[in-house]
């Protein structure tokens, strides 16, 4: 089969890349130091937007699966597939390089803090989800079981949130709380904007791709299945 | 809605008189907590300060770890004998079946973590009896039935089956989990309920949106 990845990808493809390579450079060479970490609290820039993506692809993923079961239009379902994968890479990411920062930060590579631990538990029920997606074969029964999990794993995350929330906690606060906030200069808050822009144009373009990819992939398996069916 | 009753009431009787005929489910469910309940010593040695503390924890665990079994029993049953398909077949609501199902793992599990109770008191001589168990483990029970009943329906439909559950469940379940094990440590250390009425409130909330979730999608979830 001949797959053809369409002109107008390459559009996005090239602004991400851009806009990705613009901020490396900016994060490297112009951002301000950090009087008390150093050069490690520049992971900082890059760990914030992939959890940033990693919470909307779920956030995505679940209103996709939301649609699905009220559409049943299997769009909906590739949705769903390529954000849950996506935004699975992306948490994945932003755990191990929060532990990196943490070690030096913190002089621990992991603390029990709500937001480290709801973050991990969110990657351990999207990879949950990926081994049901591997596991279902019939095609109409896989859409709805797997938007029915999306959702419940979905609901989940802001009840385990809420539920430790009174654990300690040693992690910055960005938004909202002073008293705990990392005391951000304003050309870090400006990089920090300019870092999640950048990494969410990057998500749109391998948003694309992916969809693109699961387009393909079920058109393939709805031929062998078919093809299974009738010979049984 | 009498006859919705009157189907509820013959599934929740096959499901006992097959257990009955069985002994499949419950017994086996309870021989192996007990099993972790004996490995657990080897652990707890003569720690009494974490006998104490920990005892919520501990019993809550062994209670889903065992009811895992439970799950996938339950559901499993029905696949044997292309009973699944008979049951879809026939004219009754699928909900009943949803609830049936929910509630006879709701009686497995409930009787289970009310004898490991006082079978944990007695194993490892700490007082935690208390009227109040009655009502947070049925909580907790129903909250761990109505949302497994969901899961265990999906993974007995993949290649992956009984494998699939813990590692799909186990993640979802923990709020259910955390607040549980907060409530009966207020009641085992001797506090009024009032200080873990967020707790209470959660798994009350918890226990409505997953039995909602159930009810509701239980057809999709199950017909062809």
């Amino acid at each position: 089969m001949q797959i053809t990845i369409p002109k107008k990808y390459i559009i996005l493809d090239v602004f991400a890349a851009i806009c990705i390579l613009v901020s490396f450079i900016l994060v490297m060479f112009f951002t301000p130091i950090e009087m008390t970490m150093g050069y490690v609290q520049k992971i900082f820039y890059f760990h914030v937007a992939h959890a940033w993506i990693g919470m909307l692809s779920f956030i995505v993923a679940a209103a996709a699966s939301f649609m699905y079961l009220i559409r049943k239009n299997s769009v909906y379902d590739l949705i769903a597939e390529s954000a849950v994968e996506i935004g699975l890479y992306f948490t994945i990411i932003a755990v191990i390089s929060g532990s990196i920062w943490a070690k030096p930060a913190w002089n621990t590579w992991w603390t029990w803090d709500p937001r480290l631990t709801t973050t991990t538990i969110m990657a351990f029920i999207y990879a949950g989800y990926q081994f049901l997606r591997q596991s279902l074969d019939n095609p109409d029964k896989k859409g709805r079981i797997l938007a029915l999990y999306c959702i419940i794993g979905c609901i989940s995350v802001p009840l385990t949130f809420f539920s430790i929330r009174g654990y300690r906690s040693i992690h910055p606060v960005l938004i909202g709380n002073t008293s705990q906030g990392m005391g951000m200069t304003p050309p870090m808050i400006l990089m920090m904007i300019i870092s999640i822009f950048s990494f969410t144009v990057l998500y749109l373009a391998l948003m694309q791709h992916r969809f693109l990819y699961a387009k393909i992939k079920e058109e393939t398996e709805a031929e062998k299945y078919e093809m299974e069916y009738e010979d049984e | 809605m009498k006859k919705f009753i009157i189907t509820l009431h013959a599934l929740i009787r096959k499901d006992f008189t097959i257990e009955r005929h069985t002994r499949e489910i419950f017994l086996v469910m309870f021989f192996f907590a007990l099993s972790i309940l004996f490995i657990l010593n080897f652990v707890l040695d003569t720690d009494i300060k974490a006998r104490n503390s920990g005892a919520a924890g501990l019993i809550w665990i062994i209670s889903v770890i065992s009811g895992q079994l439970c799950l996938n029993q339950i559901m499993s049953l029905e696949e044997e004998n292309d009973m699944l398909q008979s049951l879809l077949s026939a004219p009754i609501p699928l909900t009943a079946v949803y609830l049936a199902k929910t509630i006879t793992c709701f009686f497995g599990m409930y009787g289970m973590t009310l004898i490991l109770f006082p079978l944990y008191s007695v194993l490892y001589n700490v007082s935690l009896y208390s009227a109040n168990l009655l009502w947070i483990a049925a909580l907790g029970c129903w909250g761990y039935a109505s949302l497994g009943v969901i899961i265990s329906t999906m993974t007995i439909q993949t290649r992956m089956r009984d494998i699939l559950l813990p590692v799909l469940f186990f993640p979802v379940i923990i709020p259910l989990i955390v607040a549980v094990v907060k409530v009966t440590q207020t009641v085992f250390t001797g506090e009024t309920l009032n200080s873990a009425s967020t707790w209470i409130s959660q798994l009350i909330i918890f226990n409505i949106i997953f039995t909602t979730i159930g009810i509701i999608s239980f057809d999709s979830l199950i017909k062809d």
